[in-house]
């Protein structure tokens, strides 16, 4: 008994034909789609990354490109997958222009340490990938945090790798980058000394973090971490924390045992905007971080930024 | 610094077909694992729509999470945590609930157990796991050559152990008291068809995510069943509609600088919207039911 939906077989198809018909509904959205569709591949390309000069590098997020740009100056071309505040590197989904801008790259900066593991499922998904600089393992902490762009010392380690790596890619220009990186890591310098104050100033200064993101600034300004730690590691594993651990942290503030919060803007959630609600009814200013660049701002401004604000709540 | 497509209005960055040519040979790997992965979905979703598996598919995908979990707990591989997660969990389902009035309850008990479990490894693991799980979940645009190659073994078990089943399987899941009264081991089937639906679904989590397995494994036997009862029909369109979504998907959202996944959804679901709208259709202007076919094909 052969059936009949031989024509059902194209069933998606002959709805371009149905715009306008009386019984229109599904025709309405295939006539929108039929005349998304056109429109918008009609209009003005998106720029497509390293062509506009320049060695093409990759960077994770646009912190690490931002510090490629700072080292490889107009010389090279960044593209950064993760730049806005919204995403998040731990479960982030790749899009074909992202592929291709690796493709093309001559070097890739990643963070490494299961940050972005994304980039390496990619880079195994091309034949021959371009070469990687991780971060995580420049850093070489011996922790298993990965947010090494807090640590001050490792940045200035991750931008003399990408200096030594530019100059084997791009030999003439070698002197270039190691002098854009000597001026770089004079200013990230300049921060850690900044944050030594903070250290003889205020060292041992007890603050409150939501997430483990801010870890390796704190170690260096001598503060301690009183947050439990299976508040933070319930919120970075988006479950939820425990009823008690959740009181002993609120209590961190209503007992004024700590001078700051320490706050990760990125992710938040219902448990860290009570925290936060918390510190600021005790009166205990919140020191704000993130996993992306601000835009408009460099690597330096932006922990210039964080470490002035962390100076003056600890120092108050 | 260049951004990626950040100053392009959004309508912009849904549509793009600039350096075309040099995108599509970046993907072939993609369309491959998305030819497999619908062939795998159209098939296996028939006997999802027949025993009313829905829930069971998103059950499986969800406790490879907390099988991974665990095997951080346990420091043995995440990756082979979650397989195993996959595994156990689409085994339970099919030893407790083979009978079809059963099988959602059991999900909805079996879910929340596994998934609390799941939760509990994470709290007892003494370091950080944020930063464990990055690699579990697949990208569709980069599969390598490996996960190419596991994605072909898998589909060569899942297909051939369909089709070795296929006969009884269908007969047991349309009308499981006559089956079970003609001798048919119905039980036995059930949990044959769940164990390979939690390979099948345990695998191509890793190669192309959560999200698209569901759409791949669901949606297109869904719609193939609104405009057909046909038993070679349904499971010939199933497939057709997984491949048009899943390569369309792929083809259309190549340019993009956006995930793939929205396309390929997007895809399958206005592939089901039409599906539905043809079936009332039909139904309205004289749509004569035939006496169940899938049925009378296997008794006859």
């Amino acid at each position: 008994m052969p059936p009949r939906p031989v024509s059902t077989a194209h069933a998606p198809r002959p709805t371009r034909f149905r715009i306008g018909r009386r019984r229109g509904r599904v025709g309405v959205v295939a006539a929108l789609v039929g005349l998304v569709v056109p429109l918008a591949a009609a209009c003005s390309p998106a720029p497509t990354p390293g062509e506009t000069g320049g060695l093409a590098v990759v960077a994770s997020t646009n912190v690490w490109g931002n510090i490629v740009n700072q080292v490889g100056g107009s010389l090279v071309s960044v593209t950064s997958f993760i730049d806005s505040p919204s995403a998040d590197p731990h479960s982030y989904e790749a899009n074909a222009r992202n592929q291709l801008a690796l493709k093309k790259a001559v070097l890739v900066v990643a963070n490494g340490g299961g940050y972005d593991d994304f980039v390496d499922t990619m880079l195994a998904g091309l034949g021959s990938p371009p070469p990687v600089l991780h971060a995580f393992a420049i850093a070489n902490t011996g922790k298993d945090n990965e947010h090494v762009w807090y640590d001050l010392p490792a940045v200035r380690a991750v931008a003399d790798q990408i200096a030594i790596k530019l100059g084997t890619i791009d030999p003439g220009n070698a002197a270039t980058f190691t002098a854009n990186a000597k001026t770089f890591d004079g200013q990230v310098t300049d921060l850690e000394r900044q944050v030594a104050d903070i250290k003889q100033l205020a060292g041992g200064s007890a603050v409150a973090v939501t997430e483990s993101v801010p870890q390796y600034l704190l170690d260096l300004a001598g503060l301690k971490n009183l947050t439990p730690p299976e508040f933070s590691a319930a919120i970075e594993n988006e479950t939820d924390v425990p009823p008690a651990v959740l009181a002993s942290t609120l209590a961190l503030f209503s007992s004024h045992s700590v001078r700051a919060l320490v706050y990760n803007e990125q992710t938040t959630g219902p448990q860290t905007q009570a925290v936060q609600a918390a510190a600021k009814a005790a009166g205990i200013p919140v020191v704000t971080v993130s996993e992306t660049l601000p835009a408009g701002i460099g690597y330096v401004e932006w922990m210039q930024r964080t470490i002035t604000a962390l100076h003056e709540a600890v120092t108050r | 610094m260049l951004a990626l497509a950040t100053d392009v209005p959004w309508w912009q960055r849904i549509v793009d077909f600039s350096s075309y040519g040099e995108l599509l040979p970046l993907v072939r790997n993609s369309l491959i694992a998305g030819v497999l992965l619908a062939l795998v979905g159209g098939l296996v979703g028939v006997f999802v729509m027949q025993r009313d598996l829905a829930f069971a598919v998103h059950g499986v995908s969800e406790l490879s999470f907390a099988g991974a979990s665990a095997a951080l707990l346990l420091s043995i591989d995440v990756t082979l945590g979650a397989i195993i997660g996959s595994l156990v969990a689409a085994m339970a389902i099919g030893f407790l609930g083979s009978r079809a009035r059963d099988r959602n309850s059991i999900i909805g008990v079996l879910m929340p157990f596994g998934l609390g479990l799941g939760v509990l490894a994470l709290a007892l693991y003494p370091g950080r796991a944020a930063n464990k799980f990055g690699l579990l979940t697949g990208q569709i645009v980069a599969v390598d050559d490996a996960r190419v190659g596991a994605m072909a073994a898998i589909t060569v078990v899942v297909v051939g152990g369909l089709l070795f089943v296929w006969r009884p399987l269908t007969f047991a899941s349309v009308d499981p008291e006559v089956a079970a009264a003609r001798g048919v081991p119905t039980r036995a089937l059930s949990f044959a068809f769940m164990l390979l639906l939690g390979l099948a679904v345990a695998m191509a989590v890793q190669v192309v995510g959560a999200l698209l397995v569901l759409s791949l494994l669901i949606t297109p036997a869904a719609a193939a069943t609104r405009i057909s009862a046909s038993p070679v029909w349904v499971p010939v369109l199933a497939v057709i509609f997984a491949e048009v979504s899943a390569i369309g998907g792929i083809l259309l959202a190549l340019g993009a600088s956006v995930p793939i996944s929205p396309y390929i959804t997007t895809i399958s679901f206005v592939i089901y919207l039409v599906c539905r709208w043809l079936g009332r259709r039909r139904r309205q202007h004289g749509w004569v039911r035939r006496p169940s076919a899938v049925a009378g094909a296997v008794v006859g």
